[in-house]
């Protein structure tokens, strides 16, 4: 992955390596990241996607500087050349909001519900540009009307509850581009919407990115979203990275028995009448002990006794690379063979 | 704002004359010559007796009358007459109120200060020495009954008063008797004799507010909105200042609402303790004197208070609040 070229330039904006992240807690440590490496180029957008507990939102975390002080973080992370990880508290907040912005999950909660949204949205701007308020109002309205909320220069006075999740969401998002940043992170930025709205924040989310000529990095377990937006495509399992790869290709033809499986668990319009989902049976490893060897192979279909043992590391096929013994067999497959045949209609409803 | 301000003021109006009416109540059930009927009625005559008795109480009318024209004399200030030293009930509580309210009032403003103060900073550095040495302080006032916490403190200054060889601490009454003084004389005064009370009450109020405000603070400190302003690069200070403690104050703002409407009738320990003349005294007194009067103006009077302070208390939190604004 360290060599992969991005779309955009050849310095990466952010350079995750071997990043790992433990939490201790009085029983025993919980792994949350075991050693993750990531690249994001210039305007660039690559999805991070994984269940619940996979790593993803607390390595993006981990780059933000927010993890609580507990967490005992490893490896490196560099912005443009600079290690965030060796960075004081003084300048981490320079870098968050101007260079680095993020978009949370829930839109519900993650406004102060006792500031008005323009409020909100100006506090960054007169933080990292410092402006006068007024400067700073009428970027708010500015940046409202950008992310398409109605009546921009009344609802700059409105308070978080008197906005639907959808709109709140785009405030988020206004907020987020305020400063223009290099890098935008959204941590599954539509997964607490209601499905009809889904279609449109992400829309808006692009919108945004090209506005402020950001890369982004959508984190999301939803292979639908990643299937809008991503370039290249980062799937996580238990801490650490199953398969990577440009977004199209994996999608055609996964490397992974796990990316297979999500690919499998995702409803169709264009499958055949009768088509059954194909639901991953279990759940993931727990953290506090994850078991040797590779930490799927208690779920895959393709399991053998090497899967239990050793841990398999990424390695190339095809284009992309994936962390499976199998993976093979998994890229040869006549399922994904299967999957090629629909391309086409893919496209079509992209 | 102002349309929810003009609806809590109308609701305190209705509840206003609720407690009017529950104060009126609780006197009128009781017979006021009970006594007099008893021994009356083993006379010869004693009836017709009762009854002029009874005409010139006005107790022959009924009962909706009788509050008609009690809450008449009460619009013009007439409470009526103590019946243990025969003085107007209204001269009783314009003495007592301003006494009680000093204390109370001195007591609030300290321990809510110092108190949001302390818990802010014991939320920041949770487990830290300084959270660990105020929480042990907080249970153990906590726990203290007031009376010996009043008790100690007495103690405690008439040492140091020995001490010092001057009289700085008093420990009896609200002001020195017979006190001929100017104005910055007499506060000095009054100051000297709040000290300890007000000490008293602060120790336990303080003790509850910084364990409110350390975990409202907690709770606020976790939460998303905390996160994306961190995220934003809002500097730690402000993000306590302008994000987490406007959030955090909230639930403070209604404990120390609660607890002042209690206290200006509650104090009593704390006034018997240290002799002052204020309402919790006034109501023992009435208690213990059988004075029906006083004690209706006094359950009167209280009303009122909490009625203004809740309604105060619902104005700040719709001030801090604008979710509660348009609820």
């Amino acid at each position: 992955m360290t060599d992969q070229a991005g779309t955009g330039g050849d310095v990466p904006v952010l350079s995750v390596r071997d990043l790992e992240v433990v939490f201790p807690t009085p029983d025993d440590d919980v792994q949350a990241v075991r050693g993750v490496s990531w690249d994001i180029y210039e305007g660039e957008v690559l999805a991070i996607a994984g269940e619940s507990g996979s790593g993803k939102s607390v390595s993006v975390m981990a780059a933000m500087g927010l993890l609580p002080a507990t967490a005992r973080v490893s490896g490196s992370i560099s912005y443009r050349g600079r290690d965030v990880l060796a960075m004081t508290d003084k300048e981490l907040e320079q870098l968050r909001g101007s260079a680095i912005s993020m978009v949370f999950q829930d839109p519900m909660t993650s406004l102060n519900p006792v500031m008005t949204v323009g409020a909100q949205i100006a506090e960054g701007v007169r933080i990292h540009q410092r402006t006068k308020t007024a400067i700073a109002r009428s970027k708010s309205v500015e940046l409202l009307h950008l992310v398409g909320i109605p009546n921009a220069p009344q609802r700059v006075d409105s308070y978080p509850h008197e906005l639907s999740g959808g709109m709140r969401q785009r405030a988020m998002i206004a907020m987020a581009i305020a400063n223009d940043p290099d890098l935008l992170i959204a941590d599954e930025p539509t997964t607490a919407l209601d499905v009809t709205i889904q279609a449109q924040v992400l829309d808006v989310l692009e919108r945004a990115r090209e506005a402020a000529g950001s890369a982004l990095v959508v984190i999301t377990h939803d292979l639908g979203v990643v299937a809008r937006t991503a370039h290249r495509l980062l799937v996580m399992y238990a801490g650490r990275a199953a398969e990577t790869g440009m977004a199209e290709e994996v999608f055609e033809r996964p490397g992974h028995p796990y990316t297979a499986g999500l690919l499998g668990a995702i409803p169709r319009l264009d499958a055949p009448k009768g088509t059954r989902l194909m639901p991953i049976d279990g759940s993931p490893p727990s953290m506090l002990a994850p078991p040797p060897g590779c930490a799927f192979a208690p779920r895959c279909p393709r399991a053998t006794e090497i899967c239990s043992q050793e841990t398999p590391t990424l390695r190339p096929i095809g284009n992309q690379q994936a962390a499976c013994h199998h993976a093979e067999d998994q890229y040869n497959s006549k399922a994904n063979n299967t999957n090629n045949k629909t391309k086409e209609d893919r496209d079509d409803q992209r | 704002m102002l349309g929810y301000a003009t609806r809590k003021l109308l609701i305190s109006v209705v509840v206003l004359f609720f407690a009017t009416l529950v104060a009126f109540l609780l006197v009128a059930t009781v017979d006021p010559i009970a006594e007099q009927r008893v021994f009356l009625l083993s006379q010869p005559g004693g009836a017709e007796q009762i009854d002029r008795l009874e005409a010139s109480l006005g107790l022959d009318k009924p009962l909706i009358e009788r509050y008609g024209s009690w809450l008449g004399d009460l619009a013009t200030g007439d409470m009526g007459i103590s019946t243990d030293n025969g003085r107007p009930v209204t001269t009783l509580l314009g003495e007592a109120i301003p006494v009680t309210l000093r204390l109370v009032i001195a007591a609030t403003v300290i321990s809510v200060i110092v108190g949001v103060a302390v818990g802010v900073v014991s939320a920041i550095r949770q487990y830290g020495a300084f959270d660990n040495i105020s929480t042990f302080f907080a249970f153990l006032f906590f726990a203290m009954p007031v009376f010996w916490l009043g008790a100690v403190l007495k103690d405690l200054g008439i040492r140091f008063n020995d001490w010092w060889g001057r009289r700085i601490f008093f420990t009896i009454g609200e002001q020195s008797p017979r006190l001929d003084a100017d104005f910055w004389g007499t506060w000095a005064d009054r100051a000297g004799h709040i000290i300890l009370p007000a000490l008293t009450l602060i120790a336990i109020q303080l003790a509850a507010t910084s364990r409110f405000q350390r975990s409202a603070m907690l709770d606020v400190l976790e939460s998303d909105y905390i996160r994306t302003a961190r995220a934003k690069g809002v500097p730690q200070r402000r993000v306590i200042t302008h994000h987490a403690l406007r959030n955090a104050l909230l639930p403070v703002v209604s404990f120390t609402g609660l607890t002042f409407g209690t206290l200006i009738g509650g104090t009593v320990v704390t006034e018997v303790v240290f002799n002052w003349k204020g309402m919790g005294r006034l109501f023992l007194e009435s208690l213990l004197n059988g004075d029906v009067a006083v004690a209706q103006g006094w359950l009167l009077a209280v009303g009122i208070s909490v009625i203004i302070v809740n309604l105060l208390t619902d104005l700040t939190y719709g001030f801090l609040d604008p979710r509660v604004r348009d609820g």
